[in-house]
C-alpha cells in the first residue's frame, strides 16, 4: 500500500532551510548540541535531551510522536560522562519509543513503544520490532530483527533493506504535508478513493 | 520489512510454487526465473560474532563449536553480559600496611541483573579473565565411546577397501594400466593390530538392574520450594553439559556466532547473492534481489466494499520499473502452472491467446531457436511429446533440471478473482536516480488513456484494473491472480557471448497473487 | 505547586510538573517533563533520588506516600506504590500499581507491569515479558556520580526552582551546597 498523507497544521511545525520539519511541541533541551541533517521530520511530543550530550541525527530521518531521545551515560573511574548519540540516515523511530542507545546506524527501523537500552549499538539495516525491550549494551548486528522482551534475534531482514528504507523515509517525507496544501499535490490520498467509489 | 509498504499484500509466485513478497524473492539472470530461498542453495561465507563484530576463520569456528571466544551470554535471560569493574583496597606485597586500589572485573547482565558473583565465580583480575566453563562430568566417557566407534569405522572401511583392490588386481598393470589413473589408495596391507578385536569401553557394557531401590526421602515433600532459586527449562537446556537445577549453578555461556551466507541458484549454479566479507558492511558483491529486476506492483487502495461473487470492482495498482531500461507491461489472466514431476501437461497450459508467437520474435534479438521464454506456461511439455518442435533444446534441459532439482512446495493458493485485462500495454521509463533531486524533471508524455493510467511519475505509474470475482463460495477473502508480461534486458548474456554487442531483450512473465481486502495500517 | 518544599541541594527543573503537597530531599534531581502528582495526598521524597523525564509519581490516596533515598525513576515509569524504600530502580516505562509497599534494592525492569498482591521481598528483580522474578545477590549501586554530574550541568540549560528549606546537610568532607 502507499503511505497515507499525514497532514499537519503549518503553525505547529517549523520548517528549516535544510528541509527539516520539527514540531513546536517538541522539547529540545540544549538545542545548540542537537544537529539534524536535512529533510528529517520530528513530530509532536518528542523529547531530545541535547543538554546531557550532543545528539546528531542524519538525513531523511523520521522521529514519530512521543519519542524520547536521550544520550546514555557511562561510568568512568573519575566520574560519569554522557556519550554523544549518533543516529544515521534514513532511520525511522516509531511512536512512543525510548532511545537510550549510543549509536544507531543508517537505514534502521525502530518500531512502536520500543525501549532501546543504554549504550546499545544498532548497526546499519537492522530492525527492532514493536514493543521490544533491548537490554543495555546490546549490539544489534546488521540485517538482524530483534523482538520480544528481552530483545532477541528472531529473524533476518531481506537484502534490499537499504533501498526499502530509503524509499520509505523519502515517501514519508513526501506525504507529510501541511493542511493548507491544495489537494492536487497530495498524490492519491482522497482523490483516488472517491473516483473509485464513483466508478464501481 | 514487508510491513513497511505492506509488501506481502502482493505475493509473487516463485518457480517452485511458493508465494513470497517481492523483497524475499531473487531473480536468476541466467535462468531468467524467480527463485525463493528454497530454490537456492545457501553457503556459509564467513562466521562472525554479533557482539564484537569479529571475523572468525571457519576452522577456528568449528573448533570452538561456533561460539565466540570473548563474548558471553547471560544464563538467566540470554542477553549479552557486560564486564564491570570494582576497585578494592589490597595490601601491597612489599609493604603490607599500605593499601593500594586494585581493579577487579566481573560479568553482569543489564537486563535481569545476574552477575558472575551469583554463580560463585570469583572476580577476575583482567578483563578477559578466564571465567569458569561448565564441565561435562561425562566428558571422559563420551571421548572414549566416540574413539571406539571411530576405530570401528576405520576398520570397516579398510576391510571394504581390501575387497575392492583384490577384485581389480589385473588392472594394476604398471604404468600402462588403468590403476595409476585411479585415486591413490592407502596401503592394502593391514597392520596386525587391526585384525584383533577392539576392547569395548566400560561404558558400553549393558546395565544391570538393582533389587533394592532406596526410598524417596521425605524432604521432597516437606522442603519449601523457593521458585526464584529453581532454573526454568530453557535455562537448564542452554547449559547442556551440566543442566543444573539450582540458579546458583548457572554459568555464563559463550555467545553463538552469526553467519554471512551467499546464495547460489540450484539450477544454473551461479551466485545470486554474495555479501561482502566484513561483518559491519551492508554492501553486496552480487545482489540479484527481485526488487531490483522485476517490476514492482503494489495495491494502492483496497476495495471500498466487500466483493461479492460475480460482481465487478475497480482497483488501482502502482507499477514501478526498477531497471535501467524501459519496459512495457501487459496484464494477462493468471496462468501459473506448477512444476509436475512426472512431466504431464496441464490442459490449461496449452490455451492459445495467452501467448503470441509473432510478438515474441519481433522483440527477440538473440538465439534463433529461442521462440519461447522459460517462464511461459507452455514449456511444461516433456521433450518426448513435442519432439523438440516448439522448444529449443536448451530450454527443455533447464526445465527438466528444475523439475528434478527444485523442491516441490505444496503451497496452496486459492485465487478467486480474475482480471479483465486492458487491451493496451503500459510503457514504463527506466529508473533514474537523479529524478528525485531534479525538481523540474518532466515525466515524458506517453499519451496515456486517463481511464487506464491516471498518474505517472518518473518510473512509476498507476493503473486502473477491473476485477471480477468468480462465482465460487464467497466466504474466503478475495484474492486476485494476474500474470504480467514485461520486457527484460539481459545485460549479462551480452558480456558472455563476445560476438553479440547489443543486450538481449527478453519477454518474461511473472505471476502474482494480490490480497484485495488488506486494510492499510 | 501548592506546597512544594525543596531542600537545599536538590535540583528541580522548572519544566517539571509538580502538583499538590510535595517535599523533596537534598541531592534529588528532577528532570524537565517529570511529573510528581500529589493529587490525593502528600508525597515525601528522600535524598539522592533521580526522577527522569516523563516519569510519573502519583499519589491518589489521602495517605502520604513516602519515598526513601537513592531511588531512580527512569523515563516513562509510572509509580503509584504507597511506600518505597531505598536503592530501588524503576526502569524505563515500568508500571507499579498501588496498594503495595516496596522494600529496598528492588529493580523493576523496563516495560514491566507489576501489581503484586503480596509484599515484594528485598533485592527482587522483575524483568521480561512475560514477567519473571528473581532475587539478586546484592542491591543496585547508588548513582552518586550521576547525581553530581547532573547537578553541575542541569542548571546550565534549565531554570531551577529555588530551594525553600535551608536544612543543615550532614557534614561530608569537602561538600558544598549548590
Amino acid at each position: 500500500m502507499e503511505l497515507k498523507d499525514i497532514f499537519y497544521n503549518k503553525q505547529d511545525f517549523v520548517e528549516t532551510a535544510s528541509g527539516n520539519k520539527v514540531s513546536r511541541s517538541t522539547v529540545l533541551c540544549g538545542s545548540q548540541n542537537i544537529v539534524i541533517n536535512g529533510k528529517s521530520i520530528v513530530r509532536d511530543g518528542v523529547i531530545i535531551r541535547g543538554d546531557l550530550a550532543s545528539v546528531r541525527i542524519g538525513r531523511q530521518c523520521v522521529i514519530d510522536r512521543h519519542v524520547t531521545v536521550r544520550p546514555p551515560f557511562k561510568k568512568f573511574s573519575k566520574g560519569v560522562a554522557f556519550f554523544p548519540l549518533h543516529i544515521g540516515d534514513n532511520v525511522f523511530i516509531g511512536e512512543g519509543s525510548v532511545v537510550n542507545a549510543a549509536v544507531i546506524g543508517s537505514y534502521v527501523y525502530i518500531g512502536k513503544n520500543c525501549i532501546i537500552g543504554r549504550r546499545c549499538v544498532l548497526k546499519d539495516c537492522c530492525m527492532v520490532a514493536d514493543n521490544t525491550v533491548l537490554a543495555p549494551e546490546t549490539v544489534v548486528p546488521s540485517f538482524a530483527i530483534y523482538s520480544g522482551s528481552p530483545g532477541l534475534h528472531t529473524r533476518d531482514q531481506p537484502d534490499c533493506t537499504q533501498d526499502l528504507m530509503i524509499e520509505f523515509t523519502k515517501s514519508y517525507y513526501q506525504h507529510f504535508l501541511p493542511n493548507t496544501a491544495p489537494p492536487s499535490s497530495s498524490i492519491f490520498s482522497t482523490n483516488i478513493s472517491s473516483e473509485i467509489a464513483s466508478v464501481s | 520489512m514487508s510491513h513497511l509498504f505492506q509488501l506481502d499484500t502482493v505475493k509473487y509466485v516463485c518457480c517452485c510454487g511458493s508465494l513470497k513478497p517481492i523483497c524475499n524473492v531473487y531473480f536468476c539472470r541466467h535462468c531468467l526465473r524467480l527463485r525463493c530461498h528454497y530454490c537456492v542453495s545457501h553457503e556459509v561465507d564467513s562466521h562472525y560474532c554479533g557482539n564484537c563484530s569479529e571475523n572468525m576463520p571457519s576452522a577456528e569456528a568449528k573448533q570452538k563449536r561456533n561460539r565466540c571466544g570473548t563474548c558471553y551470554d547471560c544464563p538467566s535471560c540470554k542477553q549479552t553480559l557486560s564486564i564491570r569493574a570494582t576497585t578494592i583496597q589490597v595490601p601491597l606485597e612489599d609493604e603490607p600496611e599500605k593499601l593500594v586500589a586494585k581493579k577487579l572485573y566481573y560479568l553482569a547482565c543489564g537486563f535481569c541483573r545476574w552477575t558472575s558473583r551469583d554463580a560463585g565465580l570469583p572476580d577476575s583480575q583482567n578483563t578477559s579473565g578466564p571465567w569458569a566453563e561448565p564441565e561435562n562430568p561425562l566428558a571422559q566417557q563420551i571421548i572414549e565411546i566416540s574413539d571406539y566407534f571411530r576405530m570401528l569405522a576405520i576398520r570397516e572401511k579398510n576391510s571394504k577397501d581390501k575387497k575392492f583392490v583384490q577384485k581389480s588386481k589385473y588392472l594394476a598393470a604398471g604404468r600402462h594400466g588403468v590403476a595409476h589413473l585411479l585415486p591413490r589408495r592407502y596401503p592394502v596391507s593391514v597392520p596386525e593390530e587391526m585384525s584383533k578385536p577392539l576392547p569395548t569401553p566400560l561404558y558400553l557394557a549393558p546395565t544391570e538392574g538393582m533389587e533394592d531401590l532406596p526410598e524417596l526421602s521425605d524432604d521432597v515433600y516437606e522442603d519449601e520450594l523457593i521458585i526464584p532459586k529453581v532454573t526454568s527449562l530453557t535455562q537448564r537446556l542452554r547449559q547442556l553439559e551440566t543442566q543444573p537445577r539450582e540458579t546458583s549453578k548457572l554459568l555464563p555461556t559463550h555467545k553463538q556466532l552469526l553467519v554471512k551466507r551467499s546464495l547460489r541458484c540450484r539450477v544454473c549454479e551461479r551466485n545470486i547473492s554474495k555479501p561482502e566479507y566484513s561483518p559491519v558492511s551492508i554492501k553486496f558483491k552480487i545482489q540479484l534481489n527481485a526488487y531490483f529486476h522485476v517490476p514492482q506492483i503494489r495495491l494502492m487502495t483496497p476495495l471500498n466494499e466487500p466483493l461479492v461473487p460475480g460482481r465487478k470492482a475497480r482497483i488501482v495498482l502502482r507499477l514501478a520499473n526498477p531497471t535501467q531500461f524501459p519496459t512495457a507491461i501487459r496484464f494477462l489472466p493468471f496462468s501459473f502452472v506448477p512444476l509436475q514431476k512426472d512431466g504431464s501437461t496441464d490442459k490449461r497450459a496449452l490455451d492459445a491467446g495467452k501467448f503470441d508467437p509473432t510478438r515474441e520474435s519481433s522483440t527477440d534479438h538473440s538465439l534463433p531457436s529461442h521462440t519461447l521464454t522459460p517462464t511461459t506456461s507452455i514449456t511444461f511439455i516433456t521433450p518426448s511429446m513435442t519432439g523438440g518442435g516448439t522448444l529449443g533444446s536448451g530450454e527443455s534441459t533447464q526445465i527438466m533440471k528444475e523439475i528434478h532439482v527444485l523442491p516441490r512446495r505444496s503451497e496452496r493458493f486459492s485465487q478467486n478473482c480474475d482480471v479483465i485485462p486492458p487491451a493496451d500495454e503500459i510503457v514504463l521509463p527506466p529508473r533514474d536516480e537523479t529524478s528525485d533531486f531534479d525538481d523540474f524533471a518532466e515525466t515524458p508524455d506517453f499519451n496515456d488513456d486517463p481511464k487506464l493510467v491516471p498518474w505517472r511519475k518518473a518510473n512509476k505509474a498507476a493503473v486502473y484494473l477491473d476485477v471480477i470475482r468468480q462465482l465460487t463460495d464467497g466466504s474466503e477473502p478475495p484474492v486476485l491472480g494476474i500474470t504480467i508480461e514485461y520486457d527484460y534486458v539481459n545485460t549479462i548474456v551480452a558480456l558472455e557471448s563476445k560476438g553479440v554487442q547489443e543486450p538481449q531483450k527478453v519477454r518474461l512473465q511473472a505471476h502474482l497473487l494480490i490480497a484485495l481486502d488488506r486494510i492499510p495500517s | 505547586m501548592a506546597n512544594l518544599q525543596i531542600t537545599v541541594g536538590a535540583v528541580v527543573c522548572v519544566e517539571a510538573e509538580i502538583r499538590g503537597d510535595v517535599r523533596i530531599g537534598t541531592k534529588t534531581i528532577v528532570h524537565p517533563c517529570a511529573k510528581i502528582l500529589a493529587t490525593g495526598g502528600p508525597i515525601v521524597i528522600g535524598d539522592a533520588n533521580i526522577v527522569e523525564e516523563l516519569a510519573t509519581i502519583e499519589n491518589k490516596s489521602p495517605e502520604p506516600m513516602v519515598i526513601g533515598n537513592n531511588n531512580v525513576f527512569e523515563v516513562g515509569s509510572l509509580v503509584k506504590a504507597k511506600a518505597i524504600g531505598d536503592h530501588n530502580i524503576f526502569e524505563t516505562k515500568c508500571f507499579v500499581g498501588d496498594e503495595i509497599s516496596i522494600g529496598n534494592g528492588c529493580v523493576f525492569g523496563a516495560g514491566t507491569k507489576v501489581t503484586p498482591s503480596q509484599a515484594v521481598p528485598d533485592n527482587s528483580v522483575f524483568y521480561g515479558q512475560p514477567l519473571k522474578h528473581r532475587l539478586a545477590g546484592e542491591r543496585p549501586s547508588a548513582q552518586t556520580l550521576q547525581i553530581d554530574f547532573l547537578s553541575r550541568i542541569l542548571p546550565n540549560y534549565h531554570n531551577i526552582i529555588n530551594p525553600t528549606i535551608k536544612r543543615e546537610i550532614p557534614a561530608l568532607p569537602a561538600e558544598k551546597t549548590s
